[in-house]
C-alpha cells in the first residue's frame, strides 16, 4: 500500500534525540511537537512531545478521550495554533519555520475536515463556491477548470450537481460534511488531516461519510490522519493507530496489532470500554472498570512519571519516579511501541475476542 | 381525544425589540404599513432624483405679491398647497428641491462614516490585541469629545460648505458602526469557518473581506438605514445654527431655519419641514429596526 | 409472564405544529414494560425515541405546539390525564429522569448535595438534617469519592461523568420505580460511559427499578438492556429480546442499522454498508411504510399500505411486510455481528 516503508520507532521522548532516521520518512512528519496554552487557571501542555509520521497513501489514527490533545495536535499540524517546539514537514518543507507568505503556498498540499460540518462552512456562500475556494485563493487554473475541478470534486464526494447553488442551511448535515471534504480534496494534497469528521453525524450517515473517505484515500493516494474518539471507525479506516492520553503517545502499532493485542493498560481499558452489540458486553464493561481507574487528572497538574499512573492497576513507586520512555515491542521492527514500565509483565488482553475470564490478571 | 398541553406563547423570546416603544410601534404596523414606509422612501428617492416631476412651481420663482400665503391658498400661479416664504416661494416645490441635497448629504455622510467604521471595527474584531485597543479608544475618544460644538468650530473657522460637512458628519456615526462591526467580527472569529479558511491557505484580507464583511453586510445594511435618519437630523441641526448648508442651497434643515423668525406669523415654514424630516427619520427608524428584528428571528 | 405491567404505554401520537407544518414525531408507539424490566429503545435523531420519553412525563417546552394522544397507564393511572398535582408527583418521584447533558438540569448556583435534599424533603417529606445525611448516603452509592465533602460543592466543580453520577443520584434520590435515561452517556468519553452504564445496570438490579434506555448506540443496549425496541420515523419498527434481536434481526432497518456501524472485531473488510438516503424530517403520519424509500427490499405494498406489527418468535415482533418470510428464511446478515467480508 505504502511504497515508504516505515522503519524505527515512531515514538520519540521528550528530549532531543540524535537524528536516528536519515531522511524523510514519509509525506509527513511530525517530530516531538509541544503545545501550550495559558487558561484562567494556569498553563498546560496539551500536546507535549509528539512525533509521528504518515506515507503515501496510509492512514494514521488518532484515538483518545476528550482533553488527551488530539485536536490540539490537528491544529499544530495545519499551523493553526503556534508550537512550543518541535517541528512539522510537510513533503520535507518544515511549515513551523516558513514565513507567513510562504507557509500560505504551502497549504494547499495540506487540507482539513473539521468536526462541525455546519460551522465550518461560510453560511452565505454556496457550495460552488466554497469548494472553489481553495482553487481560487491558490490561483490554481483558470475560471473554467476551476469549475471543472469543482464538479469533479463533488462528483467524487457524492455530492449531486443540483446542490451547487445551494447555501450550508439548506443542506443536510451529511451533505455539508460531504462539501467539507470536498474543499479539502479540491486541490489534490497530500495530506488531509481528519478532525472527529463523523461525530457529530447521525450513525446511518457517518457510514456514508466513512466510505467517502475510505475511497477517496484510495483513489487519490492521500496520507491520512484520522482523528476520532470512537475506536470502530478508527480500526475501520486505518492502518496504523496512534493512542494519546495527556498530551502524549501512550502506545501505537499498526491497526490490527493495536486492537487485537494492546500491550499498554490505558489501551487495553480503552478498547474493552467500547459497547458492542453481543452477548459479553455487560461482562467485558466490568473488565474495563478494572483497568481505568478513578478520574482523568487535571492538565494544570498532569501526574509525576508515567501520566497514566494514577488510573493504571499495575502502577508503582517506579511508575511515579521516572516516565518511561517509548520502548519497542519485540518482532514488530519497531512498528509497535509503547510508554510503559511494566509491559512486559502485563498479559496481552485481547481487544478482538470477547475477554474471557481466564485472562484476567491482578496487578 | 387529544390532550393539548401546551400553546405556543408568541414567536420566541429572542425578539428583544419587541418591547419598550419601538417594539410596540413595529407590532402595530401591519404588513401594509410597512408597504407604505418604503412607498415613503421611494417618493423621496424620486424627489432628488428627478425633482421637476413633484414640484408644481419654480422654487426659486418669487412672487411678492404672493408673499406668506398659509397653505392651500392660491395665487396667480394656482394653488400653492403648502402656502409661500415671505419672498413668495412655493413651500411645497422649495421642499422637494430640498429633498436631493438632504438625502445626498445624509447618505454621503453615513456611507463614508460607515466605511470607516467596518474597516474599523472588522480589523480590531479580528485581530483584538494592540489594534483593537487603539481603534477602540481612538472611538471612544471621539465619542467622548463633543463632537457636535467641534463640528460648529470647525465649521464656523473654515467656512460653511457642503465639503466640510461630509468630513464633520461622518465623524459622528463612525464609531457606532466600528462598534457593531467589532462585536461581530468578534464572534465570526470563533468560528469554525473562519479557521477552516485559514487552513485553506485563504489570506487576512481574503478572510476579512470574503468571510467576514459579507457575514456582517446585513446588519450594517441596517444600521446605515438608521444612522442615515440620524446624520438628517445633524445636517438640519448644523444649518439650522447657520454653520451647515448655505443659500442659495437648500436643505430641510435650512428651510426649518429660513422659518424660525417668521414662526409667530407663518408657522407652516418652520413646522411642515419640521414634520417632514420628522417623519423621515421616524420612517428610517423604524425600517431598520424591523429589518433587523426580521433578519434577527431568521437567524 | 402475568405480572402487572409497571407502564402501559397504548397507541401514543405526538404531533408538533411547526411554522413548516405538523411533524409527527410519536406515531401510534404501544409498548409495556414490567416492574424492573429493562427496556433500550434505539434509533436515529428525529426517530421519535426522545420525544416518547418526554412525552410519557408530559415534557415539554411551553413554547412548543404539541398535541398528545393515546394513553400511557403508570402504576394504573393514565398519566396524560392526571393533574399537574399528581403528575409532579410522579415526575422525579416514581418516575426519574437523566438526559443527555446534566449540566443543563442541575441548578449551577446550588450544592448539589443540597439539590439532592430538596428532592428527598419534596418527596419523601424528609426532614432537613436527614435528607442532609441520606443525599451525603446517595452520593456514595453512585460512586461519588468523599460524598461529605463534594455534597458542598457546585455542579460546575464536577467533570462530566461525575456530574451525570449526581444526576442519576438526583434520580433514583426518591426511589422511582422506573428510570427513564434519554443518550445518558452520549456526551461521555468511553471510559467513563463504561462506568455509567455498569452503574445504571446495579442499580436497577439493586433497586428492583425498571430501566428505559435510550439511544442510538446498540452497543449501549447491550450492555445494560434485556429488551430493545427500535424505532424509524415515529413508529416502533422492531420489538424483542436483546439476544434474540442479535441472532435474529428481522426488519431491514434494524438489520441496516447493524450492519452500518464498523464492527469492532473485524479489521478493514471493504467498505461499509450504508443505509442509503436520510430519515424523513416529518416523523410519521404517511400512509405507507416509512422506511420503504430507504428500503432495498421494498416492493409496491410496501409504498402502499402500513405494515401491522407480526409476530416472527417468541416475543419477538416487527413492522414489515416481508416478515414473516424474513424469520422462516433468516435475514441476510444471518447473525449480523458475524459478517461475511
Amino acid at each position: 500500500m505504502s511504497d515508504a516503508v516505515v522503519v524505527g520507532s515512531t515514538l520519540d521522548t521528550g528530549s532531543p534525540e540524535p537524528e536516528e532516521a536519515a531522511g524523510p520518512r514519509g509525506v509527513l512528519e511530525v517530530n516531538d511537537v509541544m503545545v501550550e496554552f495559558d487558561t484562567d487557571a494556569g498553563r498546560i501542555t496539551a500536546v507535549d512531545g509528539v512525533s509521528l509520521h504518515l506515507a503515501t497513501g496510509e492512514t494514521l489514527g488518532l484515538v483518545g478521550e476528550s482533553g488527551c490533545g488530539k485536536s490540539t495536535l490537528a491544529r499544530a499540524i495545519m499551523q493553526l495554533v503556534p508550537m512550543q517546539r518541535g517541528s512539522v514537514r510537510l513533503e520535507g518543507t518544515d511549515l513551523g519555520t516558513l514565513p507567513r507568505r510562504e507557509l500560505r503556498r504551502m497549504r494547499h498540499r495540506i487540507q482539513m475536515v473539521f468536526q462541525d460540518p455546519r460551522g465550518s462552512l461560510d453560511p452565505r456562500m454556496s457550495v460552488s463556491t466554497i469548494i472553489g475556494e481553495p482553487l481560487r485563493v491558490h490561483g490554481i487554473g483558470d475560471r473554467t477548470s476551476r469549475a471543472r475541478a469543482v464538479a469533479e470534486a463533488m462528483e467524487l464526494v457524492g455530492l449531486p450537481t443540483a446542490v451547487s447553488d445551494r447555501l450550508p442551511s439548506e443542506l443536510s448535515g451529511g451533505q455539508q460534511q460531504r462539501v467539507g471534504i470536498a474543499r479539502a480534496i479540491v486541490t489534490d494534497p497530500a495530506v488531509l488531516v481528519c478532525d472527529e469528521p463523523v461525530s457529530a453525524l447521525d450513525v446511518s450517515i457517518q457510514a456514508q461519510i466513512i466510505n467517502v473517505l475510505d475511497e477517496l484515500r484510495d483513489e487519490l493516494d492521500l496520507a491520512m490522519l484520522f482523528i476520532a474518539h470512537d475506536l470502530s471507525v478508527v480500526r475501520h479506516l486505518s492502518d496504523r493507530v496512534a493512542v494519546m492520553y495527556l498530551g502524549q503517545i501512550v502506545e501505537t502499532g499498526t491497526a490490527s496489532e493495536v486492537f487485537t493485542e494492546p500491550r499498554h493498560p490505558y489501551t487495553q481499558g480503552l478498547i474493552t470500554s467500547v459497547p458492542r452489540a453481543d452477548a459479553e458486553s455487560a461482562t467485558r464493561l466490568q473488565t474495563a472498570r478494572r483497568l481505568v481507574l478513578g478520574e482523568l487528572p487535571s492538565l494544570l497538574d498532569p501526574p509525576s512519571g508515567c501520566r497514566y499512573r494514577t488510573r493504571c492497576p499495575y502502577a508503582d513507586d517506579e511508575c511515579a519516579a521516572t516516565e518511561p520512555p517509548p520502548e519497542a515491542v519485540d518482532h514488530t521492527d519497531g512498528l509497535h511501541s509503547l510508554r510503559c514500565h511494566h509491559w512486559r509483565d502485563i498479559a496481552v488482553r485481547s481487544g478482538a475476542q470477547p475477554s474471557s475470564n481466564s485472562q484476567e490478571q491482578a496487578p | 381525544m387529544g390532550v393539548t398541553v401546551a400553546k405556543r406563547t408568541g414567536e420566541g423570546p429572542a425578539r428583544t425589540s419587541e418591547h419598550g416603544v419601538w417594539g410596540r410601534l413595529i407590532s402595530m404596523l401591519g404588513s401594509r404599513g410597512w408597504m407604505l414606509l418604503v412607498l415613503f422612501l421611494l417618493l423621496l428617492v424620486a424627489a432628488s432624483i428627478v425633482p421637476d416631476v413633484f414640484a408644481p412651481h419654480d422654487h426659486e420663482a418669487q412672487n411678492l405679491r404672493a408673499r406668506l400665503l398659509g397653505p392651500g391658498e392660491s395665487s396667480s400661479e394656482g394653488l400653492h398647497l403648502l402656502g409661500t416664504d415671505s419672498l413668495g416661494r412655493d413651500l411645497f416645490s422649495r421642499m422637494v428641491i430640498g429633498t436631493r441635497l438632504t438625502m445626498f448629504i445624509a447618505v454621503t455622510a453615513t456611507l463614508i462614516g460607515a466605511a470607516i467604521g467596518v474597516l474599523f471595527g472588522l480589523l480590531g474584531g479580528y485581530f483584538g490585541g494592540r489594534t483593537d485597543r487603539l481603534l477602540m479608544r481612538l472611538g471612544e475618544a471621539q465619542t467622548a469629545m463633543p463632537m457636535f460644538l467641534v463640528a460648529i468650530l470647525l465649521l464656523s473657522l473654515l467656512g460653511p460648505s457642503v465639503g466640510i460637512l461630509l468630513v464633520v458628519l461622518p465623524c459622528l456615526v463612525w464609531p457606532i458602526f466600528a462598534r457593531v462591526v467589532r462585536a461581530e467580527a468578534l464572534r465570526l472569529r470563533e468560528e469554525t469557518f473562519v479557521e477552516a479558511s485559514i487552513a485553506t491557505g485563504c489570506s487576512t484580507s481574503t478572510i476579512l473581506g470574503r468571510h467576514l464583511l459579507p457575514n456582517v453586510a446585513p446588519r450594517i445594511l441596517v444600521l446605515c438605514v438608521v444612522e442615515i435618519g440620524h446624520v438628517m437630523l445633524a445636517e438640519a441641526g448644523l444649518s439650522f445654527l447657520g454653520v451647515g448648508v448655505q443659500p442659495p442651497d437648500t436643505t430641510w434643515g435650512l428651510l426649518i431655519s429660513e422659518g424660525r423668525p417668521l414662526l409667530a406669523v407663518a408657522w407652516w415654514l418652520t413646522i411642515l419641514p419640521g414634520v417632514l424630516l420628522g417623519i423621515t427619520v421616524l420612517v428610517l427608524n423604524l425600517l431598520g429596526r424591523y429589518w433587523e428584528s426580521r433578519s434577527g428571528a431568521a437567524g | 409472564m402475568s405480572v402487572l405491567p409497571l407502564l402501559e404505554v397504548d397507541d401514543l401520537h405526538v404531533t408538533f405544529n411547526t411554522a413548516s407544518g405538523p411533524v409527527h414525531a410519536v406515531d401510534g408507539v404501544s409498548f409495556t414494560m414490567a416492574p424492573g424490566a429493562s427496556l433500550g429503545v434505539v434509533g436515529e435523531s428525529g426517530s421519535g425515541k426522545s420525544v416518547t420519553a418526554r412525552a410519557l412525563l408530559r415534557l415539554f417546552a411551553i413554547t412548543d405546539d404539541v398535541r398528545v394522544s393515546g394513553s400511557v397507564h403508570f402504576d394504573g393511572a393514565d398519566l396524560l390525564r392526571v393533574d399537574e398535582r399528581r403528575l409532579r408527583h410522579v415526575r422525579g418521584g416514581q418516575i426519574g429522569m437523566i438526559f443527555q447533558d446534566p449540566l443543563t438540569s442541575l441548578n449551577p448556583l446550588m450544592a448539589v448535595g443540597e439539590q439532592i435534599a430538596e428532592s428527598l424533603r419534596l418527596h419523601r417529606g424528609m426532614g432537613r438534617a436527614e435528607a442532609a445525611s441520606e443525599a451525603v448516603e446517595l452520593l456514595a452509592r453512585v460512586g461519588i469519592a468523599d460524598p461529605e465533602k463534594r455534597a458542598t460543592e457546585l455542579p460546575s466543580s464536577f467533570s462530566g461523568g461525575m456530574r451525570q453520577r449526581v444526576m442519576i443520584s438526583l434520580a433514583i434520590a426518591c426511589r422511582p420505580r422506573l428510570l427513564i435515561a434519554d443518550e445518558p452517556t452520549t456526551a461521555l468519553d468511553v471510559t467513563v460511559q463504561a462506568e455509567i452504564l455498569l452503574l445504571l445496570d446495579e442499580l436497577r438490579r439493586s433497586e428492583g427499578m425498571a430501566l428505559m434506555l435510550i439511544t442510538h448506540d446498540f452497543g449501549v443496549v447491550a450492555a445494560t438492556c434485556e429488551d430493545v425496541q427500535v424505532m424509524y420515523a415515529g413508529k416502533l419498527v422492531e420489538k424483542a429480546s436483546m439476544t434474540h434481536l442479535f441472532d435474529r434481526a428481522n426488519h431491514p432497518y434494524t438489520e441496516g442499522l447493524l450492519r452500518l456501524v464498523p464492527r469492532f472485531e473485524d479489521a478493514h473488510t471493504g467498505r461499509l454498508h450504508p443505509i442509503p438516503g436520510q430519515p424523513p424530517i416529518t416523523g410519521g403520519g404517511g400512509s405507507s411504510c416509512a422506511f420503504a424509500p430507504r428500503c432495498a427490499h421494498a416492493f409496491d405494498r410496501c409504498h402502499r399500505e402500513i405494515p401491522p406489527e407480526v409476530a416472527v418468535g417468541p416475543e419477538h415482533l416487527s413492522a414489515c411486510w416481508l416478515a414473516a418470510d424474513r424469520a422462516k428464511e433468516g435475514t441476510e446478515a444471518g447473525r449480523p455481528w458475524r459478517r461475511t467480508p
